[in-house]
This record gives C-alpha cells, sequence and structure tokens, in this order.
C-alpha cells in the first residue's frame, strides 16, 4: 500500500520504476476495511477509512474508536475522515421495501447453501418457502439493513452517523429491477435533503438570479 | 453535522438478464446519483461471483467517468493481494491523468473471491 502510494508522490528523487502518469497523479486514496487492522492501519497512515459495516457490523463500534483514537495526521488529512457503507432499500411504503428485500434475502439463502446465483426477483423469493433456520438465519443477515419507508430509512442512516461520527455514508441497494434501484436512492435523497446541497444550491442561486432580472 | 451520501454499486445481474445488462445499469445509475446529488459512486472488485459484474474496477471506472461530469468515481475497493502495485499505480494516475480531481482509490487488504479463483488470478 505504501508503495503504491509513493509512486504517486512528486519527489526530488523518482522511484524506479518511475510510472507515466505517476507523480503528480494521486487520486483520493481511501482505506477500505472490515476490521479493527485495517482501522488501525488507516488511522496509522492518516488516510479517510471507510467500513464495511453492510458485511461485518458487528465490528463496527471497536473499529471506528480505533480509527479515531489511533489517528495520526498525515499529508492527506489533519484529521480522521470515515465513511460507513450501509445496506439500504427505500421505497414508497415499508410493505414494498419488505417485497423488494426478499430478493436479496433468497440470493444470501443460495449463497449459504452453496448455490450462488443471479439476483433473485421478488417473485421468485416470494415464491420460495423458507425453513424456520431459514427465516432466523435472514432475520439476521438483514437486521442492520435499512429498509422502509423514506423517514425510518433516514432515521435508521442518521442513528448511524451519529453513533459513529461518520462524515459520509456509502449506500449499497441490492434490489432487482434498476427502477426500483434508482427510486431508492431518489426517495433517500429527497428525504436527506441536506445531502445534496451541490445539486440544489445551483438550482436555487440561478432561479433567484432569474427573478431578480 | 452534515452527512454526505455516496453511493456503492456492485453492478448487480439480475436473473434473467446479463452481465452487460447489469453493467449498462450501472452506467444509468451513475448518471442519476450524480444528478440526485450524490458525492461518489464507487464499484466493487468481486471475482466469479454469478450476481456481481463487478470484477474490474479501474476499466468501468473509466466508462462511468466518461458518462458523467461532476460525481467522484472509485473503487470500493481494489484488492490489493490480487495486483502488482505498479499496475494499480498506473491505471490509477491514468485515470486521475483524464478525470482531474474526479477519481478515489479504495484499497482493500480481502481478495473477494475464493481460493479457487485466487491461483488463476495470481498466475
Amino acid at each position: 500500500m505504501v508503495e503504491l502510494i509513493e509512486y504517486l508522490i512528486p519527489r526530488e528523487s523518482p522511484p524506479h520504476p518511475a510510472p507515466t502518469p505517476g507523480a503528480g497523479y494521486l487520486p483520493e486514496v481511501w482505506l477500505l476495511g472490515s476490521s479493527t487492522y485495517s482501522a488501525q492501519l488507516a488511522a496509522h497512515l492518516g488516510l479517510p477509512f471507510s467500513f464495511a459495516y453492510h458485511f461485518a457490523p458487528a465490528l463496527l463500534d471497536e473499529a471506528v474508536g480505533l480509527y479515531h483514537d489511533t489517528f495520526r495526521p498525515s499529508r492527506f488529512l489533519e484529521s480522521p475522515y470515515l465513511m460507513v457503507a450501509a445496506s439500504v432499500i427505500c421505497a414508497p411504503d415499508e410493505l414494498e421495501a419488505q417485497w423488494l428485500a426478499g430478493s436479496n434475502a433468497l440470493n444470501l439463502i443460495q449463497r449459504a447453501q452453496g448455490r450462488p446465483g443471479p439476483l433473485p426477483s421478488p417473485d421468485e423469493a416470494a415464491a420460495y418457502t423458507m425453513s424456520a433456520s431459514e427465516t432466523a438465519f435472514v432475520r439476521d443477515a438483514l437486521a442492520t439493513h435499512a429498509i422502509g419507508a423514506p423517514e425510518m430509512v433516514t432515521q435508521k442512516l442518521r442513528t448511524l452517523a451519529s453513533r459513529t461520527g461518520a462524515q459520509e455514508l456509502m449506500i449499497s441497494t441490492r434490489v432487482h429491477s434498476l427502477d426500483a434501484r434508482v427510486r431508492s436512492f431518489s426517495l433517500l435523497a429527497e428525504e436527506w435533503g441536506s445531502s445534496s446541497p451541490e445539486k440544489k444550491q445551483p438550482e436555487l442561486d440561478s432561479r433567484l438570479s432569474s427573478s431578480t432580472l | 453535522m452534515t452527512t454526505s451520501l455516496s453511493v456503492l454499486d456492485l453492478a448487480t445481474v439480475a436473473s434473467g438478464s446479463t452481465p452487460a445488462h447489469a453493467l449498462r445499469e450501472t452506467t444509468e445509475m451513475a448518471v442519476k446519483a450524480e444528478q440526485l446529488g450524490y458525492k461518489r459512486l464507487w464499484v466493487a472488485e468481486h471475482h466469479a461471483m454469478a450476481a456481481v459484474a463487478s470484477s474490474a474496477p479501474a476499466v468501468l471506472i473509466a466508462h462511468l467517468a466518461s458518462a458523467t461530469s461532476r460525481i467522484r468515481l472509485g473503487s470500493g475497493g481494489v484488492m490489493l493481494p490480487n495486483h502488482s502495485p505498479l499496475v494499480i499505480a498506473e491505471q490509477f494516475a491514468t485515470l486521475e491523468a483524464l478525470h482531474p480531481g474526479r477519481i478515489d482509490l479504495g484499497l482493500g487488504r480481502a481478495r473477494g473471491h475464493r481460493p479457487r479463483h485466487r491461483a488463476r488470478l495470481a498466475s
């Protein structure tokens, strides 16, 4: 990781080999992790850290605590910058959100049974009869997902943000159709409101300036 | 406290669909995410998973960056144990040169696949 970053930082004596493009073309570098080790590594290197809450929910508090407590300022950041990844399905109402979540639930069962496949449709999921143990497995697996109407999803995400101090949440939405995926992100953005100031501000400004003209 | 929202996209392959269609849907998702004001969209590196068409993040990011104009795009993440650091540096410096200020290089320490696939990636 350090070797990779060193290729892209301008220096007096370039590395050998010196990639082109290389030095001076440094993207924003992030460390992703689902463990306490990766949290400490990100802190040690002074990198922004993205924690995979969507598949490692149990370690969230410990990893985030270590990242914040052991962070060392670097050429990248003066203070910690945390992102938390979360699974979300947002629909106009709770019932439909749960219906859409059936796809992911059945896909998780298929994977656990060693026969992974493409993401089933909600109809395929509804046609599948879960055993008691599968029902319990799915309930556990989806417990940390935010699935529901916009208000409920937003409330759950705001709780996650304040619990971790995250500057950013990364939303993963596994649903069968693109329409349902886009609608979920659209409903969430609308409810979150302040999440899209860059988009809303210019619109507002142009409306104001045209009205004054 | 204001918290930004971003998108993690796995280029999910739905039943009855194809990886090509999944990748086109991810492209549409990136355009919509930009319109909706999301800060960034990251794509994963998963290997040999029937439900995930995102296995080559740098290639996909290049495509998504050309289809959009403002949203940040990145890897969530490049699984470093699979690659030579020099090659990843070259790929992402190329992306940064083509789309300055819009590229994120998210790095992971896992492999994103099962052992059987590991040998093939390494050979």
